[in-house]
């Protein structure tokens, strides 16, 4: 099954962190940027980069759990609260961090794309999409490109 | 600075690209052992619009984004023909690559879900080998730059004689 992930149209984000609130909102009912699944990091003037969790196939964070408690589940990398004990092995583990420990409770917690923050953003920047069509569209925003430059005529 | 030894890169003439997608069987055939466009690494893209087809394949960057932003450091290149190339003991399938790519050149495989590109065949690209209507070359820059001068004079000096017909003695 193809991991569907959580992904930016860079160009279209505005910096409202709308997704952030929301997304600490569905799982901690408090608008606090301080427990969102996703971050919005401001680079430039008017440039903003969105950090979340990437579902990969061979999580490292999945094998770092001591516990077993980070599985694959229907396309999608979730962590079994039950079963987490709370070593932060797997924070260490994650090459972007962004899988980190709760505040209150000291579990792991991350993105699962449940798709809150796309049904928020009021930009339409945010999406969440297989790999195999991320590819698709920058092939074609490529190819427009490029005839766009080229001009052929037939 | 001295001169830097160049490499040989697929170069398409989307120009002459016909649509009929023998790359991509030949690509997937070459990898796989199997004739599906999906699992090819070159894919022909339809451009409705000019009724124009375009094959997209790895431009192999210098400085490649997807080398840059890989966390494992999966991705390297050949010693040989400095190609791309994936390895998939260390690629964690974040995906990293494909958000990186500008051309949508990297993509995932959908069995194995790892990241997968053009590799130039070892050397000998089927694609290039393959094609009909000779749209893809496999060829150094300086060779192609040469090879497309060539092409256009030759398109130049057939439009003048058209258009100035030597006049016949009546």
């Amino acid at each position: 099954m193809s991991m569907k992930f959580l992904y930016m149209d860079e160009s279209k984000c505005t910096g409202c962190l709308e997704c952030m609130y929301t997304c600490s909102y569905t799982f901690d009912k408090v608008r606090d940027l301080e427990h969102a699944r996703l971050w919005i990091t401001k680079v430039g003037v008017n440039q903003y980069k969105m950090k979340s969790c990437m579902q990969c196939e061979d999580a490292p964070c999945m094998a770092a759990c001591p516990e077993n408690a980070i599985r694959k589940v229907g396309g999608r990398v979730i962590v079994v609260v039950s079963k987490c004990v709370g070593h932060g092995a797997c924070v260490a583990a994650c090459p972007f961090g962004v899988i980190y420990q709760h505040a209150q409770t000291n579990k792991a917690v991350k993105c699962i794309t449940c798709g809150q923050c796309v049904k928020a953003c009021p930009e339409n920047a945010l999406s969440i999409i297989s790999a195999d069509a991320l590819a698709n569209d920058k092939r074609k925003s490529f190819v427009k490109k490029l005839l766009d430059a080229t001009k052929v005529t037939y | 600075m001295g001169l830097q030894q160049e490499f040989k890169t697929l170069f398409i003439e989307h120009e002459k690209c016909n649509g009929c997608r023998i790359c991509e069987l030949r690509c997937s055939f070459a990898h796989e052992r199997l004739f599906s466009p999906e699992l090819a690494r070159i894919h022909v893209v339809k451009w409705e619009l000019d009724a124009i087809d375009v094959p997209v394949a790895c431009r192999q960057c210098v400085d490649a984004p997807c080398m840059a932003v890989c966390p494992t450091e999966a991705i390297s290149r050949h010693p040989e023909t400095n190609a791309i190339i994936v390895d998939e003991e260390k690629c964690i399938g974040c995906k990293m690559c494909v958000i990186a790519c500008p051309f949508g050149a990297m993509q995932m495989h959908p069995v194995t879900n790892k990241a997968i590109t053009c590799d130039l065949c070892g050397g000998d690209p089927q694609c290039a080998k393959y094609c009909p209507e000779n749209a893809i070359h496999y060829m150094t820059p300086s060779e192609y730059v040469a090879y497309r001068r060539k092409e256009k004079t030759k398109k130049l000096v057939g439009k003048k004689e058209k258009r100035s017909p030597i006049p016949q003695a009546s």
